[in-house]
């Protein structure tokens, strides 16, 4: 057994043994939440309704609708209550109202099952718990309240009205589908479903933040998806202690393991292929409720790199732009480094013809070529995060002062030279080629072009060293983010730098599944003891 | 504790910029690029070095954008004196605005007077500094001061050291040219039994600069020049001829020239022994394509490119035998046949080594010529 093995072992020992405890905890507080808190429905209607009317006081929006219903000749008063623009009006009145209303009851003691049976829902579900009513109303359910019973009905009859999914607005392909996740949590999953139909595609569904209360969703294939890591997102999202969440960046940084880094541990994506695609590798997605982006973990080092179109076509030029892209990575972060180490340490290594071109272009420029990147890589971030908060309209005048500025205006004006402009703008491009990264890339480049001034190419070689060593150290939801660069997975290689061709990619990463058992046809039905040899 | 140990990193992080201090950080703007360098002796037998600097005008200034390029030259040349090469070069520094750097030095050239009072003088400097690049090539002027080479402008170039560099890179296809660079010179200088052959240029009527044939030493000494056939009969010997031009006469009438175009030559030198004296034997095998004939002539008969192939033959070997002969006057062993000796038999260069030069003359050496005519050209 190798000494990477043991390690691996020790630390999956370790892992389970947290989650143990987690799910204690959990069972635990959750037992006490039952005794203190729970409160059953009163079989007094007024008694509910004077409680909903404190609950629900100064809500203009809240709606009580009294039915009446005929039981032994006697007025039997059922209460629908809903918030009013969370539910679809017309559906409420056509499917529920209108077949209840003047329902008559003979037979004692049926009450219940005859009302069940004439409301026209698909989903009904039975309600013992106020609290629980109570925010099952905020959530956009309709609830029924029958006098005399501590029953109540859930009704879902949520208004599901939003955006429609739409062309994708970040990550555009050409050969690929054309439409993106919405801010719906529902449309996401149904999006999601509709793409991956088998029954072993989970959702699990739970609410997060103490005011906002906004759901968020855990899918997987189950038999995929390595239940450890499906174990370790449940108990970091219930982990998550806050009282609100606005978008799934607020998940992401709650989750994450390493927060002290420059690179996100998570993915997301508006393509809901490309979540697909990830599901079916054995990642799990975590859906939030009116964010377009849903998350993906574990996020590797070389998904940054991988673009959904790269599978749509034929392998060559894929793999091309594979390298490219990684290439790039290495331009978005040195080249500006590169230039002012040459220009200023080491000038014997610049080939005569280029270095009299940098010579001449230089000459008459008061900054050092330090100060001059400098300069220039602060302008094109003033650029970009200008043309981005502007109103669209006026974006576009920013676009054209910009080019100016970087361009011409700074060389005739004798502030940058010409090949700095070249350099920057190369930089700017390469930045954009590996998305999830650029936000990391810009700070490591200014990191990067410091040392350069300081110690010349030496200083680049010490930070590179020094960020791919941290890349090694990192690891998102246990696995390690290099991989399967480092450590090495021969099989898992074929869909790094390479592209391989569809039919010979026929495992799933086993950095992700960590299971021996791989091949792509196959789905684990019944749920086998986790492999601790 | 975790931020205790970030705030430690970051610390040692900070203090190795502290201890560099950047100290060798120079903007390129502060430097001054010596493309060429020129030594010579001048009267007073001080030596005179001439250095020939990069001048770059602005190029970001708004005049010189309209594409028409600046007339302004766009190199200077700066000349000093001192007893030794490293002293004049001292003396010259304090003139100079800038750092000098001399990690671009394109060539080197040595004054004919320089070079006959001997070359070892002068190039202790460039084994002992590990700035000038071993590739700059060295070059002999004939019959003209250094600095004049050195200021004279190229014809394409706007730096003269480039365009000297450029003729001399085309070694490849002119068999005239000789190039030797700076770490070849160094290593032959010290070779047992070799005598070195540095590049020439010399001003032709034209004034212009022109760089053909060679310089031949003896020992460390200038002892004369090879001209324009000379060199190529020695570069034939030498075997690194890829491309070069011939000029052969049509053996049955003397108005037709032909003109051919040496595709290849390769040589080889074997030693065989005749009662215990060596016997040098060079193998010549040359192929060429003909590129021009000033008089109609058919060569659709196979006989008739013999008679040219035997032709092409005669002038190498006529050429190679001017070299043999020109080896035998001045006592200059440039073929290196002594080294031959030194490296594969020892014992008998032991005997005769003291006295190599007078037997260099008396030594029997055969010379084999084997030519193909490969092509003939479109025409008939």
């Amino acid at each position: 057994m190798s000494i990477d093995e043991k390690r691996r072992i020790g630390m999956l020992k370790k892992s389970k043994n947290i989650f143990k405890l987690d799910k204690l905890k959990n069972e635990n507080t959750k037992a006490q939440e039952n005794t203190t808190n729970s409160t059953t429905i009163s079989n007094s209607i007024e008694d509910i309704k004077k409680k909903l009317n404190a609950v629900f006081s100064d809500c203009s929006d809240f709606i009580i609708r009294e039915c009446i219903l005929k039981r032994d000749k006697i007025d039997l008063i059922v209460l629908v209550v809903f918030i009013e623009e969370l539910i679809d009006i017309n559906i409420l009145n056509r499917d529920i109202i209108k077949p209840i209303s003047n329902l008559e009851i003979t037979e004692a003691g049926t009450t219940l099952k005859i009302i069940k049976q004439n409301i026209v829902s698909s989903s009904i579900k039975e309600l013992y718990d106020f609290n629980i009513a109570v925010d099952d109303i905020l959530s956009g359910n309709a609830i029924l309240f029958i006098d005399g019973e501590t029953t109540a009905f859930n009704l879902s009859i949520r208004n599901l009205k939003g955006r429609e999914p739409d062309v994708p607005e970040t990550e555009i392909n050409i050969l690929g589908p054309k439409h993106s996740f919405v801010e719906i949590i529902t449309t996401n999953i149904l999006l999601l479903r509709r793409i991956v139909k088998h029954p072993n595609l989970k959702v699990e569904t739970l609410q997060i933040g103490s005011i906002t209360k906004t759901e968020v969703a855990v899918i997987y294939i189950k038999g995929i998806a390595n239940e450890r890591i499906v174990n370790e997102v449940r108990t970091r999202l219930n982990k998550i202690k806050t009282d609100a969440i606005m978008a799934s960046g607020y998940l992401e940084q709650f989750i994450e393991d390493e927060p002290f880094t420059l690179f996100p541990q998570v993915g997301n994506s508006e393509r809901p292929d490309k979540v697909a695609a990830n599901i079916l590798e054995g990642r799990v997605g975590i859906i939030c409720d009116g964010t377009p982006y849903v998350l993906t973990v574990p996020f590797l080092f070389i998904e940054a790199f991988q673009v959904s179109e790269d599978y749509y076509e034929r392998p060559f030029y894929s793999t091309f732009l594979r390298t490219f892209r990684l290439f790039n990575f290495f331009t978005a972060i040195s080249l500006p480094g590169i230039y002012v180490a040459l220009s200023s340490f080491h000038q014997n290594v610049i080939p005569f013809q280029l270095m009299l071109t940098m010579m001449s272009s230089r000459e008459g420029i008061p900054f050092s070529s330090f100060i001059e990147a400098l300069l220039m890589i602060t302008t094109f971030e003033l650029i970009r995060e200008a043309s981005l908060r502007m109103p669209k309209p006026i974006g576009q005048t920013i676009g054209i002062i910009g080019a100016v500025v970087l361009g011409d205006a700074a060389v005739t004006a004798g502030i940058a030279s010409a090949p700095m402009i070249v350099v920057t703008a190369v930089t700017a491009l390469a930045t954009f080629l590996a998305p999830p990264l650029s936000r990391a890339l810009t700070l490591i480049r200014i990191i990067t072009l410091i040392m350069a001034s300081f110690m010349g190419i030496y200083g680049i070689g010490f930070t590179l060293v020094g960020f791919a060593i941290h890349l090694c150290k990192l690891r998102s939801f246990g696995v390690p983010y290099l991989s399967p660069i480092s450590p090495v997975n021969i099989t898992d290689l074929k869909d790094a730098g390479f592209r391989f061709p569809l039919w010979s990619l026929n495992t799933r990463p086993r950095g992700i599944i960590w299971s021996n058992d791989k091949s792509r046809n196959r789905i684990e039905t019944t749920k086998k003891e986790e492999d601790n040899p | 504790m975790r931020l205790k140990k970030i705030l430690l990193i970051s610390l040692l992080i900070l203090s190795i910029l502290l201890q560099t201090g950047c100290w060798s950080k120079t903007e390129l703007t502060k430097l001054a690029i010596v493309t060429a360098i020129g030594i010579d002796i001048n009267e007073n037998r001080e030596i005179e070095v001439s250095l020939q600097f990069v001048k770059v005008g602005e190029a970001s200034s708004g005049q010189s954008k309209g594409g028409s390029p600046s007339q302004e030259k766009q190199y200077i040349v700066i000349t000093s004196k001192g007893e030794t090469v490293f002293e004049a070069v001292r003396n010259l520094l304090n003139s100079v605005d800038r750092k000098v750097v001399y990690s671009n030095m394109k060539v080197i050239i040595l004054g004919e007077k320089l070079a006959k009072e001997g070359i070892t003088q002068i190039l202790d400097v460039f084994e002992r500094q590990t700035q000038t690049p071993p590739t700059a090539k060295v070059l002999v002027a004939d019959g003209i001061s250094v600095k004049d080479i050195l200021e004279t402008e190229s014809k394409f170039e706007k730096i003269p050291a480039v365009g000297l560099s450029n003729i001399e890179d085309n070694f490849n296809i002119r068999s005239n040219i000789f190039e030797e660079t700076l770490i070849e010179l160094l290593q032959d200088i010290r070779t047992v039994g070799k005598d070195v052959v540095l590049g020439g240029t010399y001003k032709n009527k034209n004034k212009e600069i022109v760089v053909e044939g060679c310089a031949v030493f003896k020992g460390d000494r200038l002892i004369g020049w090879l001209e324009d056939e000379l060199t190529r009969g020695f570069r034939f010997i030498k075997g690194d001829i890829q491309n070069g031009t011939q000029k052969l006469k049509s053996p049955s009438d003397n108005k037709t020239i032909i003109s051919l175009e040496t595709v290849n030559a390769k040589s080889k030198l074997k030693i065989e022994w005749v009662d215990g004296t060596p016997k040098f034997i060079i193998d010549i095998q040359q192929s060429g394509s003909i590129a021009e004939i000033n008089y109609p002539l058919s060569l659709n008969q196979k006989d008739k490119i013999d008679v040219l192939e035997q032709e092409f033959t005669r002038s190498t070997k006529a050429n190679v035998s001017k070299i043999i002969n020109y080896i035998r006057e001045n006592k200059s062993d440039i073929l290196g046949l002594g080294n031959v000796l030194y490296k594969f038999h020892y014992k008998y260069w032991k005997q005769i080594s003291n006295d190599w030069r007078n037997e260099l003359c008396k030594v029997s050496i055969e010379v084999n010529v084997h030519s193909t005519i490969e092509r003939t050209g479109f025409a008939n």
